[in-house]
C-alpha cells in the first residue's frame, strides 16, 4: 500500500456533516470512525487514516452567548471567524492573537484544533490563553463540558487547553468560549531597516524587551525589514514610535499600508512557484540557521519571522521536502504544514524528526486515551519520514 | 505500611534527605489552608532532579502516596500531607537555569520563588507576570501545580499562560518533556494540560517560563466609595470605556479595617468600599489613559480618589490590598478564604446574597475582591474555640461556592480545588466531565498516589467539610487547629 492510499487527504474524500451535537454523539456511539473538519481552510491538518470519515461541523455555527462586559463570548465550533471578528468589532473588541484565514472562512473550532495564532500573539498571548471552555464529544460518545465561562477559573484539569492544536484526535469540539479584549482605538505599523539577520534579531530582542509594548514583532529576510504593530490612543502611538526611532538610532519607516499581515493573515505562498506553507515554533537561534537554510535554497524556500521570532512561516516547494526534513532533524525542530496549493501534496502535515522518548509516547497515547477511549478519532499526528513518500 | 518499608527510602537517598523525626514531621503537618494538620510518614528533601525522580520512581514501586511541596501557601489545602504517604519537599531545588533575555524565557527548579525569577529578569528590564499576594515565598512549582493567579490576571492570565514548558516526573516514574523554548507549539498543549493538575499527574522538575518587559510607568488610583455598589458600577464604568487596567480591586468596610489596623495604609476613612484602579505601560500611553481614566472615575459616586504619586504611594496602596488575608487575623481569631468566581455584572448581586449568606450564618464576612475579573475573595470570620463556629463558617462558605455555580461561574479562580472544595467539583461539573477528569487522572496515575485527597471528593484524604470531629481525628491521625 502506497503511503498515499493509507493517508488519503480529506479534501480528497467524501465529508459528511454533522446534523446537531447529537447526530455527533450517536456517529461515535454507533462506532463511526471520525475527524471533525470545519471549512477545511488548513487541508493538510484534515490528513487522515483511511478508516476515518471527515465529518464537517459547518452546521453547528452561530455565536451562542456574547456579554461585551464580561469579555467573553461562546459560539458553536462551525462558527466563522468572520462573524465572530464581526460581532466583536462592533462593540469594539477583538481577539488579540490575530487568527489567521477569516477571509477563506476559517472556523472557530479549526482555529482551537490547529492552534494558529497570528502576529498579535506577541502582545498579550496566544489562542491558548484566551480559551476558557471547550464543550467536547469524547471518543466514548459523551458530550463533556471543559473550562468554565467566566474569565478566571483554576477548577479542573484544564482540557481546553489540551484541546489547542489537537488537530480533531482528542475528540470533537463543538463549543467554545473565549475571552476578548477591548479592541485598541487605533494601530501603527512600522519597519526597520537591517543590515543582515544577525542585526535582525537584534533589532527584535531590543524591541521585544523595550519599553514601547507592541503589539507585533515580525521579520520580513526578503525585504531586511522588521515590522512592528503598535495599538492604542494615537497621540501615543506616533509619539512612541518617534521614541523608537531616537532610541535605535536607525532609519524607521511607517508603513500605513503594510502588505505583510495581510499576507501572514491569508497564509498564502510567499512565491507562485511554492506549493506548500507550515509553520515552525522557534526562537532567534533556530532563525539564524533558517536564513542560511534559505538562502541555500533560494528558489524553492522563503520564510517569515512572526511573533518576535518565537514562530517562522515557511512556503516552500515540494522538491526541497528532503533537504528540509534534514534541517528539521538537524536542529530538533518539528514544523506542521498549513496549506498546499496545486502540485505535488504532502501526505503527511507533520514534519522534522524531534525525537520523543518512549516513556512520554505512552504518557502522550494514554492522554488520548482517556480523551478517546474508543480510538474513534485518528491517533495523535506523529513524525513520518518525508523520503517515505 | 511498615517503618521498615521506608528504611528502603532512605537507603536509596543520601544521608539525611529522608528524614522522619517528629520535628521535621511537625514542620510539614500544614500548609495555607491551616484548619487541618496531617501528619506524613516522611519527608524528603531532595538536593537533585535525579532525587526526585528516584523517590517517586520508589513510590510508584511501592504504591506509597507522595506530596509534592514548595512553600506551603496553598490556600486550599493543596499541599496537605496524607497520613500513610511522604511529602517531597522542593524547596532545595532553587536555581534559575537560564534566563535568555533575547527569547524572553527563563528555566527555573520548582522550589524557585515566584519573585526571585523577577529579580532575575531585571536587569535585562524584563519581568515574571503572575503575582500572587504570596509571591515573595510562594514557589514556581506550586504555582504551576495551581495555576495561580494574581491582582494582574485580567491583562495578563495566570501561571499556565506564562508557562511554555515542563519537564516532569509523572507519578508511574516516567519522564516527560511538554512544550519547549518557544511560546509557540505544534500538537495537543500538554503543557496547558499540566498546569493546574493539582499536583495529581506528578511533580514538574524544570519549568520554562515568559517573561514580560517591566511596565514602564504605573499609574495607580485609591477611590473611596460610600456603598458597595458604587464601587462595582465603576468597575463597569472602566470595563464599559474600552480601558484595560493592569488590576481593579475592590475592599469593603471590614477587609478595609483589617487592612488599615496592619499596614497604616491610609485608604479613605468611612469609605464602605475602595476600588484600586492601576493602569501601566509607557508614559506616553499613560498619559492618554490617566486622562481617560479619571473622566471615568469622576463620573462615578467616588467621594475621595487618591493617585500614587511616586512608587512608595503605589507600595502602600498594594500594601493595605496584599495584607488584607492576613490582616483578617486581626479581627478574629480564625477565619476562612474563600476564591469563587461570578460573571462581573453580577458581582453587586453576589456581594448582596453574600451578606444576607453572612447575617443568616451569624458571622462576619470581609469581602476583598479582584474585581476585573469577578473573583471573590470573601473572608469569613469564626472563632473555632466557640462550639459549632467552624461548622457555621464551613457552611456559610459552601453556601457562597454555590451562588457562583448558580451563577454561571466558579468554584476557584485561582487557589485551586486542593482539599478544601473538592466535595463541589461534581457540582460544578456533570458526570461525564467529571469522568474524564478521572480518565485523565488515571492516564498519568493509576495508583492515584499523587497528591491524593485534592481536587476529587472521596476519602483519601480528611475533608474539611467535614462536620464534627472526622474519623482520622478520632483516631488521634490529624488533628485541627
Amino acid at each position: 500500500m502506497s503511503n498515499d492510499q493509507k493517508f488519503p487527504s480529506a479534501d480528497a474524500g467524501v465529508v459528511q456533516v454533522a446534523s446537531s451535537v447529537t447526530d455527533l454523539q450517536q456517529r461515535v456511539r454507533d462506532g463511526q470512525k471520525l475527524l471533525p473538519v470545519g471549512r477545511q481552510t488548513k487541508a493538510p491538518l484534515a490528513a487522515f487514516a483511511v478508516d476515518y470519515q471527515a465529518i464537517s461541523l459547518n452546521t453547528l455555527s452561530g455565536i451562542q452567548e456574547y456579554e461585551p462586559s464580561e469579555y467573553t463570548f461562546t459560539a458553536l465550533a462551525g462558527t466563522p471567524l468572520s462573524e465572530i471578528v464581526a460581532a466583536l468589532a462592533s462593540q469594539r473588541q477583538y481577539l488579540p492573537f490575530d487568527p489567521v484565514l477569516i477571509d477563506q472562512g476559517a472556523t472557530l473550532g479549526g482555529t482551537v484544533g490547529s492552534g494558529i495564532n497570528g502576529p498579535g500573539r506577541q502582545r498579550y498571548g496566544g489562542l491558548r490563553d484566551f480559551i476558557l471552555g471547550a464543550e467536547i464529544v469524547t471518543g466514548d460518545g459523551h458530550l463533556v463540558s471543559t473550562g468554565g465561562k467566566v474569565v478566571k477559573n483554576a477548577a479542573g484539569f484544564d482540557v481546553p487547553k489540551l484541546m489547542v492544536g489537537s488537530c480533531g484526535r482528542l475528540g470533537i469540539l463543538t463549543s467554545l468560549t473565549f475571552k476578548v479584549f477591548p479592541a485598541p482605538p487605533f494601530q501603527l505599523s512600522g519597519g526597520v531597516v537591517c543590515q543582515n539577520v544577525q542585526d535582525a534579531c537584534q533589532v527584535i530582542a531590543q524591541l521585544a524587551a523595550g519599553r514601547w509594548e507592541l503589539d507585533a514583532i515580525d521579520f520580513d529576510p526578503q525585504a531586511m525589514m522588521v515590522y512592528f504593530r503598535l495599538a492604542g490612543p494615537e497621540a501615543a502611538c506616533l509619539q512612541l514610535a518617534a521614541n523608537l526611532q531616537q532610541h535605535l538610532g536607525r532609519e524607521v519607516a511607517m508603513l500605513p499600508e503594510l502588505d505583510h499581515w495581510s499576507q501572514i493573515a491569508q497564509l498564502r505562498c510567499f512565491s507562485s512557484s511554492h506549493s506548500l506553507v507550515a509553520r515552525l515554533p522557534a526562537d532567534l537561534s533556530l532563525i539564524k540557521h533558517l536564513h542560511q537554510f534559505a538562502q541555500q535554497h533560494a528558489d524553492e524556500f522563503a520564510y517569515r519571522v512572526s511573533v518576535a521570532g518565537a514562530l517562522a512561516w515557511l512556503s516552500f516547494s515540494h522538491g526541497v521536502l528532503a533537504e528540509f526534513q534534514a534541517f528539521l532533524s538537524q536542529h530538533q525542530a518539528a514544523a506542521l504544514v498549513i496549506r498546499q496549493e496545486g502540485g505535488d501534496r504532502v501526505t503527511q502535515p507533520l514534519l522534522g524528526a524531534r525525537q520523543v522518548s518512549t516513556s512520554q509516547q505512552s504518557v502522550q497515547q494514554a492522554i488520548k486515551l482517556a480523551m478517546d477511549p474508543t480510538q474513534a478519532f485518528p491517533p495523535l499526528l506523529d513524525f513520518v519520514p518525508i523520503a517515505a513518500q | 505500611m511498615s517503618q521498615s518499608r521506608f528504611e528502603s527510602l532512605r537507603d536509596l537517598l543520601p544521608a539525611d534527605l529522608f528524614q522522619d523525626d517528629d520535628a521535621t514531621l511537625a514542620a510539614f503537618e500544614s500548609d495555607g489552608l491551616t484548619a487541618f494538620r496531617c501528619r506524613p510518614q516522611g519527608v524528603v528533601l531532595p538536593r537533585t532532579n535525579e532525587e526526585v525522580i528516584r523517590t517517586v520512581q520508589w513510590c510508584h514501586e511501592n504504591s506509597v502516596p507522595f506530596v509534592a511541596r514548595g512553600s506551603g501557601t496553598s490556600l486550599s489545602g493543596g499541599s496537605m500531607p496524607v497520613s500513610d504517604g511522604i511529602v517531597i519537599s522542593l524547596n532545595r531545588l532553587q536555581k534559575i537555569l537560564s534566563l535568555d533575555p533575547d527569547n524572553r524565557i527563563a528555566v527555573v527548579q520548582p522550589g524557585v520563588v515566584n519573585l526571585q525569577v523577577s529579580a532575575a529578569a531585571a536587569p535585562h528590564g524584563l519581568y515574571y507576570a503572575p503575582d500572587p499576594s504570596s509571591q515573595k515565598i510562594c514557589t514556581i512549582g506550586g504555582n504551576v501545580a495551581f495555576n495561580s493567579g494574581g491582582a494582574h490576571c485580567l491583562k495578563y492570565g495566570m501561571t499556565s499562560n506564562h508557562v511554555v514548558g515542563i519537564q516532569a516526573i509523572t507519578a508511574t516514574g516516567k519522564l516527560v518533556e511538554f512544550g519547549g523554548q518557544s511560546v509557540e507549539s505544534i500538537g495537543p498543549d500538554w503543557t496547558g494540560l499540566f498546569c493546574g493538575s493539582e499536583g495529581l499527574f506528578g511533580i514538574a522538575l524544570e519549568i520554562t517560563l515568559r517573561l514580560l518587559p517591566k511596565p514602564e510607568q504605573f499609574h495607580t488610583v485609591l477611590v473611596g466609595y460610600h456603598s458597595l455598589r458604587d464601587a462595582g458600577d465603576a468597575v463597569s464604568a472602566v470595563i464599559e470605556s474600552g480601558l484595560l487596567p493592569g488590576a481593579m480591586e475592590i475592599m469593603e468596610s471590614l477587609a478595609i479595617e483589617a487592612a488599615e489596623a496592619a499596614t497604616a495604609c491610609g485608604y479613605p476613612k468611612d469609605a464602605e468600599a475602595v476600588l484600586i484602579v492601576e493602569l501601566e505601560g509607557p508614559r506616553e500611553k499613560l498619559a492618554a489613559e490617566q486622562a481617560q481614566l479619571e473622566s471615568v472615575i469622576a463620573g462615578t459616586n467616588a467621594f475621595e480618589t487618591v493617585v500614587a504619586a511616586n512608587a512608595e504611594q503605589r507600595d502602600k496602596i498594594w500594601a493595605g490590598r496584599k495584607s488584607a488575608f492576613s490582616a483578617a487575623g486581626l479581627l478574629s481569631p480564625d477565619f476562612l478564604v474563600q476564591d469563587g468566581v461570578v460573571p462581573r455584572k453580577r458581582l453587586g448581586e453576589a456581594l448582596e446574597r453574600i451578606q444576607v449568606i453572612s447575617g443568616a450564618s451569624g458571622l462576619r464576612v470581609a469581602n476583598v475582591f479582584h474585581a476585573g475579573d469577578g473573583n471573590l475573595h470573601p473572608l469569613i470570620l469564626f472563632d473555632d474555640s466557640v462550639p459549632g463556629e467552624l461548622e457555621r463558617a464551613e457552611a456559610c462558605a459552601g453556601e457562597i461556592l454555590r451562588l457562583c455555580i448558580e451563577m454561571g461561574g466558579s468554584i476557584t479562580g485561582e487557589h485551586g480545588v486542593g482539599v478544601e472544595k473538592r466535595d463541589f467539583m461534581p457540582e460544578m461539573y456533570d458526570q461525564p466531565t467529571m469522568d474524564l477528569m478521572h480518565r485523565l487522572r488515571h492516564a498519568f496515575d493509576p495508583q492515584q498516589i499523587a497528591n491524593p485527597g485534592k481536587m476529587f471528593p472521596g476519602t483519601e484524604a480528611p475533608a474539611l467539610t467535614a462536620h464534627g470531629l472526622h474519623p482520622l481525628e478520632k483516631a488521634g491521625v490529624i488533628s485541627r487547629e
